[in-house]
């Protein structure tokens, strides 16, 4: 008899919610949502972060792309005049102001 | 009936569009923040946070899910956020005073009323908003979107990134427990005056 009446004002309770309708906020806070956006940056100029970070990891991968391939460049530039000079030699194509004879 | 491109116009900074996406949302946005914080200054300042920061992110919108989905995502996120603030402010208020500092112990015991309840539940949705603050986070997201928001499942699912099955799970024991608070309620209270 008491759990039937516990078990009645439980469910009394939860169904109070029943066809509740929402609530509004007052009339002023449109105007406070517009002042906080005047105090803050503005909207129209906001770039996204995620915008600039996309750019900053565009721009090191060019600058390391860059760098990597001058390096190489420049270690080739060493090798293939090496190997050309080694051939001047073996051929014996210099002359006396150590340029070479064709 | 909000344009197509409402966001982009937001996003534009374009008055009359803010004003109109504001008129459109302010009421889902305001209630949700309302039952969770269940103090209407606090509700307020959230709902403008939460505006804010709609107006502000609106450029950066992927159209992954739909807007009402996103703006119920940024309001439950803050309430959330403003929970745990309060949260930390009393457990550093209550550190305070027990070393003699001036903080106080914040109590928070207000009754709070829904201005959306019908009259006649009054006094009885006090005792249910109650129990909710008592319940964990995730139920009382998924509670409070159900019972007052009146979300279907599949939309809580979409908000809290979760499948309709946790989401009904969660409704399930979100409900059991407010059912043993209430019944815990009852025998300290009401089973004492029979």
């Amino acid at each position: 008899m008491a759990d039937k009446a516990k078990n009645t004002w439980v469910e009394g309770v939860m169904g109070s919610l029943q066809g509740i309708d929402r609530a509004l906020p007052g009339d002023a806070l449109f105007s406070k949502i517009e002042q906080k956006l005047e105090a803050g940056l503005p909207v129209t100029k906001l770039v996204p972060i995620r915008m600039v970070t996309y750019a900053a990891a565009c721009i090191a991968i060019l600058l390391v792309l860059n760098l990597t391939l001058l390096k190489g460049y420049k270690n080739n530039a060493t090798h293939h005049g090496d190997n050309l000079n080694a051939v001047i030699e073996y051929y014996g194509l210099t002359n006396d102001e150590g340029g070479f004879e064709l | 009936m909000l344009p197509e491109n409402i966001l982009e116009m937001v996003a534009a900074g374009d008055n009359m569009a803010l004003r109109m996406f504001y008129e459109h949302y302010k009421a889902r946005v305001y209630n949700t923040c309302l039952s969770y914080l269940q103090n209407v200054e606090e509700a307020e300042e959230v709902t403008q946070d939460v505006f804010v920061e709609v107006f502000q992110s609106a450029s950066r919108f992927l159209g992954r899910s739909s807007v009402a989905t996103w703006v119920y995502r940024i309001s439950v996120n803050k309430c959330v956020d403003r929970i745990r603030y309060k949260g930390r402010q009393k457990r550093f208020a209550f550190i305070s005073s027990i070393f003699g500092q001036t903080g106080e112990v914040i109590h928070d015991q207000h009754v709070f009323e829904h201005p959306g309840v019908k009259l006649e539940n009054k006094e009885r949705s006090k005792m249910v908003f109650a129990a909710i603050k008592q319940l964990p986070e995730n139920q009382q997201t998924a509670f409070i979107l159900r019972q007052i928001e009146g979300l279907s499942q599949r939309e809580i699912a979409e908000i809290m990134d979760m499948t309709e099955k946790a989401v009904e799970s969660l409704l399930q024991r979100a409900k059991a427990n407010l059912r043993k608070i209430l019944e815990n309620f009852y025998n300290d209270n009401e089973g004492n005056k029979s």
